[in-house]
């Protein structure tokens, strides 16, 4: 899922507001600020005050930020739930005189796996296509048998089916990533 | 770590799409009647104006705050878990890695295939890779074992071509009975 980062990001952000929020607090309660302002009520500040200067222009802006954070926290709602990293239908560059090609990202990795599921040593292959149809990555999980030559199978799997993969979208220098695992199954 | 992040994300999310709409219906209603809509705040307010800063509840609340915001934190910057070991690879283009059970798998197999090895128990960290052998011999006979044993492992693990390879401690456990 690609809002993992966003995630991250958030939740680190949220966690050092927390912090620093709480940490201000107990500085105000201990008297870190001076003991006269330790001994004022939560709203007796300069903030405070302001605010209820004025509270017109004030609320109706923080009402806009807060309208736009809800906004933002939806998309992230849906982010989360609905939306995925899978490439949709590709472009295959070529003559447009000569109609559009488009590869669906299935038919590649239903392609590839297959072609990888032959090599000596392969247990079981999966793969996927992510990111965005017009810039794709294609991310390949090959699990070899404990007695696989894995030097050997990973050269061949570079050297071969990859390069099938590029050559398949003419684009020599696509991204891929390659993950070798071992079964755990014993031969 | 992802797996956790993704519900308290969903209820951050939430909250925060909640508490949103909450404030812009209290502000418009306010402009508008001058009275809580959803939320009673008026209570709130009230306890914020009488309560003071050095009271037992605010420094229980920050501290609460305070506990919150450093399990977040430890959660989110904790270094992440190594799943892929990154292998040398002839192209720019490929991010070629071996899976951090894969090579134990890998290792255990190498273990397992040396004469006088019946069984091996393999732990890959980030920069370190724990094998312990059992020998099927006792006594001597098993502790001779653990010279090839770790050359034929630093070998197998040599000729994988990680970008990093782990540092290897082989040990190998004579047979009990």
């Amino acid at each position: 899922m690609h809002a993992d980062r966003t995630n991250r990001f958030v939740l680190t952000l949220f966690g050092v507001l927390v912090l620093l929020a709480g940490a201000a607090a107990m500085t105000a309660s201990v008297g870190g600020f001076g003991t006269a302002f330790a001994r004022r009520a939560l709203f007796d500040n300069r903030v405070s005050a302001y605010i209820g200067q004025h509270a017109t222009w004030v609320w109706a802006a923080a009402a806009f930020i807060c309208l736009l954070i809800a906004l933002a926290a939806v998309r992230w709602i849906a982010a989360l739930l609905i939306s995925t990293d899978r490439a949709g239908d590709i472009t295959v560059p070529g003559s447009e005189d000569q109609g559009t090609t488009k590869l669906q990202p299935g038919a590649l990795t239903g392609a590839l796996t297959r072609e990888v599921g032959t090599y000596h040593g392969v247990d079981a292959a999966r793969g996927r296509v992510i990111g965005d149809a017009s810039n794709p990555e294609i991310v390949l999980s090959v699990t070899a048998a404990q007695t696989a030559d894995l030097p050997a199978l990973h050269h061949r799997l570079e050297t071969e089916a990859l390069a099938h993969a590029r050559q398949a979208l003419g684009d020599p220098d696509l991204p891929i990533q390659l993950d070798l695992d071992v079964s755990r199954r014993h031969p | 770590m992802r797996l956790l992040n993704r519900p308290l994300a969903f209820i951050l999310a939430v909250a925060l799409a909640g508490a949103g709409i909450i404030v812009v219906v209290e502000v418009i209603e306010f402009a508008v009647h001058s009275g809580p809509a959803v939320v009673h705040w008026t209570t709130w307010y009230h306890w914020a104006s009488t309560t003071k800063w050095n009271a037992q509840v605010t420094r229980v609340w920050s501290a609460v705050l305070i506990v919150i915001g450093i399990l977040i934190l430890a959660l989110e910057l904790k270094p992440r878990r190594v799943t892929r070991l990154r292998l040398r690879s002839g192209d720019k283009a490929t991010d070629a890695a071996l899976t951090r059970s894969g090579l134990a798998g890998t290792l255990r197999a190498a273990a397992t295939g040396i004469d006088g090895i019946r069984g091996a128990a393999v732990t890959v960290r980030r920069r370190r890779a724990r094998v312990a052998a059992q020998s099927a011999a006792r006594g001597p006979a098993a502790d001779a074992l653990k010279q090839p044993v770790a050359q034929a492992l630093a070998s197998h693990l040599n000729e994988l071509n990680l970008q990093y390879p782990p540092r290897l401690k082989v040990r190998v456990n004579a047979r009990r009975r």
